[in-house]
């Protein structure tokens, strides 16, 4: 068991880092698409890493009674896990409004500043725009005629996102006041 | 295997005791809710699995753990990274801004709607907007901002520099822009 757990831990952490290095040399458009070919292309690896990765001794504890199988599984299991962990902290960073407006007022001289200079360069015009404009790019949304639709992974993904608001009621960002 | 069958019924109970009380109680931060509960179930997992068989009365000897005290670990790391993803699934799903669009379209139907209907909805009659308009209130009642009433000068607290400051860090090691 915890040979699988070191190996999952030291896998994950060799293909995020260099992914991460990867995204500084060659950044991808699709940063989601990147994450989920790179934990695939990192899975061949962890099997690789199981059976033939030397560790030290204390890695190799308790390996002698329990099942070759259920060391696996505990690996693939917390490697998956952490691929989600990754995917969850890296969007925490890349989309959350609240984070960019922090951000906005940092930047600026004594890290204080009127609204509605905020509002000059991060104003709800050019979110909503660049945000339909990322929906679209991932084929959420399409523009018809000038107008703006859902596509089936949009729809599947709102539809959702009606019910999870109806278990939880929940308010929409719209909603809130 | 004890640790993780045990971790992930905690977890389901937890996800079933967390939407039942949303949906009754209706709370208006969700957080306070969510955090607290992920916390008050980790001992339910610790005490169930002190208190069960090595082998939960059905496990195979070659499942069973010989290290119990690792496997109750992974199960609790388990649990909690299960729990991240949930109360992650409900911000974004619930609270997310590009949720909050899409339910928008997903009412408009086939008709769909223009950029300037998007907008006029999220806009204030007096001018102001529902994007700032909650949010700024929330940051300054969580600590992260203080405003002055009569400059309307926003600035950030120690708390909400770190918060800043942490980000920007992120963003340079992600490589990623603005964002937002």
């Amino acid at each position: 068991m915890l040979r699988g757990l070191t190996v999952a831990v030291l896998v994950s952490a060799a293909w995020i880092g260099a992914q991460i290095a990867w995204m500084h040399v060659r950044p991808a458009s699709n940063r989601f698409r990147a994450m989920l070919l790179g934990y695939l292309a990192s899975l061949p690896f962890l099997l690789l890493a199981y059976f033939r990765l030397p560790l030290p001794q204390f890695a190799q504890a308790g390996s002698g009674t329990e099942a070759w199988s259920m060391g696996l599984l505990h690996a693939v299991v917390l490697h998956l896990l952490i691929f989600f962990f990754y995917v969850e902290c890296f969007y925490h960073v890349e989309r959350s409004v609240t984070l960019r407006f922090l951000l906005e007022i940092l930047d600026r001289p004594e890290g204080a500043c009127r609204l509605d200079d905020i509002r000059s360069v991060y104003n709800i015009d050019k979110m909503i725009a660049t945000r339909l404009d990322v929906l679209a790019a991932n084929n959420y949304v399409e523009q018809r005629q000038g107008r703006w639709v859902l596509k089936s992974k949009g729809r599947l993904f709102a539809t959702v996102m009606k019910f999870s608001k109806w278990v939880f009621q929940s308010q929409t960002q719209r909603e809130r006041l | 295997m004890k640790g993780l069958i045990l971790s992930v019924a905690v977890f389901t109970c937890y996800v079933v005791s967390t939407a039942a009380a949303c949906h009754i109680l209706r709370p208006r931060r969700h957080a306070l809710l969510f955090f607290p509960a992920a916390l008050a179930w980790a001992p339910v997992y610790y005490i169930s699995y002190v208190l069960t068989p090595a082998d939960l009365g059905f496990l195979p000897r070659a499942w069973t753990a010989s290290l119990p005290a690792v496997d109750l670990l992974y199960g609790l790391i388990v649990y909690f990274l299960n729990a991240h993803s949930y109360i992650d699934f409900f911000f974004a799903f619930n609270g997310g801004f590009s949720m909050s669009l899409m339910l928008e379209l997903l009412q408009a139907g086939e008709k769909g709607l223009s950029t300037e209907e998007i907008i006029s909805g999220y806009r204030l009659p007096d001018g102001g907007d529902k994007i700032y308009g909650w949010r700024l209130p929330r940051l300054e009642e969580t600590g992260y901002i203080t405003i002055d009433p009569q400059t309307n000068v926003c600035r950030l607290t120690a708390k909400g520099r770190v918060v800043a400051a942490l980000t920007r860090i992120l963003k340079r090691f992600l490589n990623l822009g603005r964002g937002g």
